[in-house]
């Protein structure tokens, strides 16, 4: 629906404006759009997740202002942060579940992104998935073992439970990513010279219309933050 | 800059696993509150076997600038302020050039360095000590006194301060465990 | 015939070890023919299979003496890239080689990589999976493939290529039966099309009519280089002798050996009744059991495709995994999950998993329970390696530590995960022993595999996982 560029810039604008000390109205608007894009991707649970927490959220921070004093007023400020940063999280969640690594890399290619860039970034895309599955297949073992027998004596020992995850994981992704550096390394990637991808990308209307309603965002938290 | 593809590969992989031990310890504060310093305390630390093992495979400057320039990004595409960009450049090439200084391999320059490192997150706090007035004033307009005066007392310079200080300390306790499983570990597995 | 590989007095030493992993290599590979390189684990076949597209010296560094050559190119002297552009290589595990998360785009991947015009590598993709029929293959979600149907993106992949040489360097290791089958299908084809290939395998009787010539390595030497048809009339005592897989598919499945009978009952051992598992509300069921008796004292293997559920029956059968309904009992008592993983172990398919101690001998204490370490040890082969660490043991020896941990833990329940993927036939040989000790123990002990050879050494009672 819309491509990966003008996705990427929208959250990263968004972002941007909500975390930064600007007016309220923006984090409304931010949320507003992401509601839309939400919507528009028929992601119904994440919208759902996030009206939730708007509610939540917003409902405390209202709530505070009818109440007086420093204590009020510190809690005030620590839900105000919570939200912030869930809703820029809200937009960063949205954005890592719905594109594709495969357009990503479509993405990095036709902008031109150089290699030490390019190549650390297609990487990791591909690779969290392996360690997630590692973690998963070490924890089951650790539980088999009886090093994850209960909170209580996690929360005694936790970095050598910890570590107890982390080693095996590390000496696995070593492992695994040997493999994959064999094998990216034989088919080119990497390799000098530019590259291409049978990946089409649309860059269409919606997308203009995407940006152009984030830049109109922008600006208008910039114009009211100079009146 | 040059950098092998070989070398860009393994950076992207162990900034994956950086990655997922970061996020996944840091959601812990998801679950209550409260635990947000302790997961990211957890993953400061555990991170540093990452670096660790990382540095084992680095042999000239740049790596580490890129590692943290990378997460910097990452971050900020999951929904950090992009200025965790800049913050995160500056951290890299501190550490980098601490590293260096003992060649990617001494104890001390590393774990040192890895402490500095762990200041790329500190994008989130750091304009809190640079841009303080715009910011309190901006603060004071929206919410009013009450809360600006709070907001003033709950993150004083001193505040942040500490926090700075802190994450580098804790950054270095983390270094210190990172070099520990290297010789407990890896380098008994031929895995460094 | 034009030559396309050639291989003069090669002798192969990896930087710091002090054996030479190839000896005097004489080697000549033909345009057009298809060669078998097999032998022992440790014998150099990887070794070989690395030296031609270049990944020893590039990225196993090592010293190399004598001549390499592959099309005229020295591998050793080109850049990786370079060489990939003349050979193709196809490894075993079909998780760790694959880049992209969609089988059309892997396919594309070395194409885009050197530049290529987008409309000439798609036109590629077309006519590859066309002569190879497998054009339903594309444009679907690697995750969503068996490890079957991964390897054949893999060698299409290759294929899309356009390679002089294809090396495959165990290409069936990870793969059930239908993922032979996909694989031999597709060699077919590569054969048909007059193609070189290079493939390495301990799996050998699915290639009797597909390779022209066989070679035999054995601690870096050749043993043996022959036709393929003088290789494939060996007898069995010979084959066994160079410590080699057999040779001729028997007709029918795995059959029971010994003369322990499965209708013996009573030995005690896990019941299982109206289990039945799902990953998640709303999916349908991974996992139906009835009626299960698994006895004591016997090797139960448990084999079925990929997919069928038989690694999600080793997890609800250990506790890993809670069952929607139906109770497990164990020599009449029923137990809980909680129960179940407190008695029960499971040796991973990867083993590097479960291993979290700094020394052989930590590793028999790690964890909760109770501890028999009294010549654990000794009885698996592992005696004076107490100090070492765990990672630095060769892949059999972290096995059966693997096993030592579940021994010394008391384990009741002993779970073999595909404990033979990629092992030559001593390998399986050993895991068959290990298991009948288990067994001979007291233990209830299941082998989930598609091994069939390994099925015939040892089972006493086989159960079909099937769709």
């Amino acid at each position: 629906m819309f491509d990966v560029r003008s996705l990427v810039f929208t959250v990263v604008t968004l972002d941007a404006l909500v975390l930064a000390a600007l007016p309220r109205r923006i984090d409304l608007l931010a949320l507003a759009v992401l509601m839309l894009l939400l919507l528009a991707y028929r992601l119904w649970r994440q919208l759902l997740a996030l009206v939730a927490l708007a509610v939540v959220l917003l409902g405390a921070a209202w709530l505070l202002r009818l109440g007086s004093g420093p204590v009020v007023g510190a809690l005030g400020i620590a839900v105000l942060y919570l939200w912030r940063y869930s809703l820029a999280g809200a937009f960063g969640w949205f954005l890592i579940t719905r594109v594709r690594p495969t357009e990503f890399m479509a993405a990095m290619t036709r902008m031109r992104i150089p290699q030490f860039l390019a190549v650390p970034i297609a990487v990791v895309l591909r690779f969290v998935p392996t360690v997630l599955t590692e973690g998963r297949a070490i924890i089951d073992a650790m539980r088999m073992r009886g090093l994850l027998g209960g909170p209580l004596s996690v929360l005694r020992h936790p970095i050598r439970t910890a570590e107890y995850l982390v080693i095996p994981m590390l000496a696995g992704a070593v492992r695994a990513g040997d493999e994959l550096t064999a094998s990216a390394l034989c088919r080119g990637f990497g390799s000098p010279g530019r590259r291409t991808t049978i990946v089409q990308l649309h860059f269409g209307v919606a997308d203009v219309a995407l940006m152009l309603v984030t830049v109109a965002v922008a600006a208008y938290g910039f114009g009211v933050g100079l009146r | 800059m040059k950098f092998t593809p070989k070398e860009l590969i393994a950076l992207g992989i162990f900034t994956a696993v950086y990655t997922v031990i970061y996020m996944a310890f840091n959601m812990l504060g998801a679950v209550a509150p409260i635990l947000q310093l302790v997961g990211a305390t957890l993953a400061t630390l555990l991170n540093g076997i990452t670096f660790m093992l990382f540095l084992t495979r680095v042999r000239h400057a740049g790596l580490i600038t890129l590692m943290a320039l990378l997460l910097g990004i990452l971050v900020t595409i999951a929904g950090h302020h992009p200025i965790s960009i800049v913050t995160a450049l500056v951290a890299g090439i501190a550490a980098d050039v601490i590293a260096s200084r003992g060649g990617y391999r001494a104890t001390v320059p590393t774990v040192v360095a890895y402490g500095v490192f762990n200041l790329w997150v500190a994008g989130g706090y750091l304009p809190l000590l640079f841009m303080r007035d715009s910011v309190l004033s901006e603060y004071r307009r929206q919410m009013g006194d009450q809360w600006a005066d709070a907001f003033n007392a709950l993150f004083s310079p001193a505040v942040i301060i500490v926090l700075i200080i802190g994450t580098v300390v804790v950054g270095m306790i983390g270094g210190w465990i990172g070099r520990r499983a290297l010789s407990k570990h890896f380098e008994r597995a031929g895995l460094a | 015939m034009s030559e396309a590989v050639r291989l003069s007095g090669v002798t192969v030493r990896y930087a710091g070890s002090t054996d030479e992993a190839l000896r005097d290599i004489d080697l000549t590979l033909h345009a057009g023919e298809v060669m078998l390189v097999t032998g022992r684990s440790g014998c150099g076949k990887s070794t070989l299979m690395g030296l031609v597209n270049g990944l020893v010296p590039h990225l196993h560094t090592a010293e190399i003496s004598g001549k390499v050559e592959v099309h005229g190119l020295t591998p050793a002297d080109e850049e990786l890239h370079q060489m990939g552009r003349v050979v193709s290589t196809v490894s075993q595990n079909p998780r760790t080689q694959f880049f992209c998360a969609d089988s059309t785009a892997e396919m594309a991947f070395a194409g885009e990589n050197a530049g290529l015009e987008p409309d000439l590598i798609r036109r590629q993709i077309a006519a590859v999976t066309e002569r190879l029929s497998m054009t339903r293959l594309l444009g679907r979600p690697v995750a969503q493939l068996s490890g079957g149907q991964k390897q054949q993106v893999a060698i299409a992949a290759a294929a899309v290529n356009d390679p002089q040489l294809y090396v495959l360097d165990e290409p069936t290791s990870n793969l059930d039966d239908s993922g032979v089958e996909a694989v031999r299908r597709l060699l077919g084809h590569l054969r048909e099309a007059g193609s070189t290939v290079l493939i390495t395998e301990h799996r050998l009787a699915f290639l009797r009519r597909l390779v022209d010539r066989v070679v035999v390595l054995d601690r870096g030497r050749i043993a043996m280089d022959v036709p393929a048809a003088e290789f494939f009339a060996l007898d069995d005592e010979r084959r066994r002798e160079l410590g080699l897989r057999r040779l001729s598919e028997e007709a029918g499945s795995a059959s029971p050996a010994g003369a322990r009978s499965t209708a013996e009952q009573g030995a005690g051992g896990l019941e299982v009744e109206g289990l039945s598992y799902r990953y998640r509300r709303g999916l349908p069921p991974a996992l139906v059991l009835d009626r299960l008796h698994v006895p004591r004292g016997r090797v139960t293997v448990v084999t079925g495709p990929n997919g069928a559920g038989k690694s999600t029956m080793v997890r609800v059968l250990s506790g890993l995994a809670q069952p929607q309904r139906g109770t497990i009992r164990l020599d009449g008592k029923p137990l809980d999950r909680r129960a179940l993983l407190a008695c029960s172990h499971v040796v991973m398919q990867d083993v590097n998993r479960q291993l979290f101690s700094d020394t052989v001998e930590g590793e028999l204490v790690t964890g909760a329970g109770r501890r028999q370490t009294e010549g654990v040890l000794e009885g698996l082969g592992l005696d004076g390696m107490g100090e070492r660490h765990p990672m630095s043991l060769s892949g059999g020896q972290r096995q059966r530590l693997a096993v030592a941990a579940a021994v010394a833990a008391e384990a009741d329940l002993v779970f073999f995960d595909e404990p033979t993927s990629g092992l030559d036939h001593d390998g399986m040989l050993a895991i068959a022993q290990l298991a009948r000790r288990l067994a001979d123990d007291g233990r209830v002990v299941v082998i989930v595999t598609h091994d069939q050879e390994l099925a015939a050494e040892c089972a006493d009672v086989v159960v079909s996982v099937g769709r």
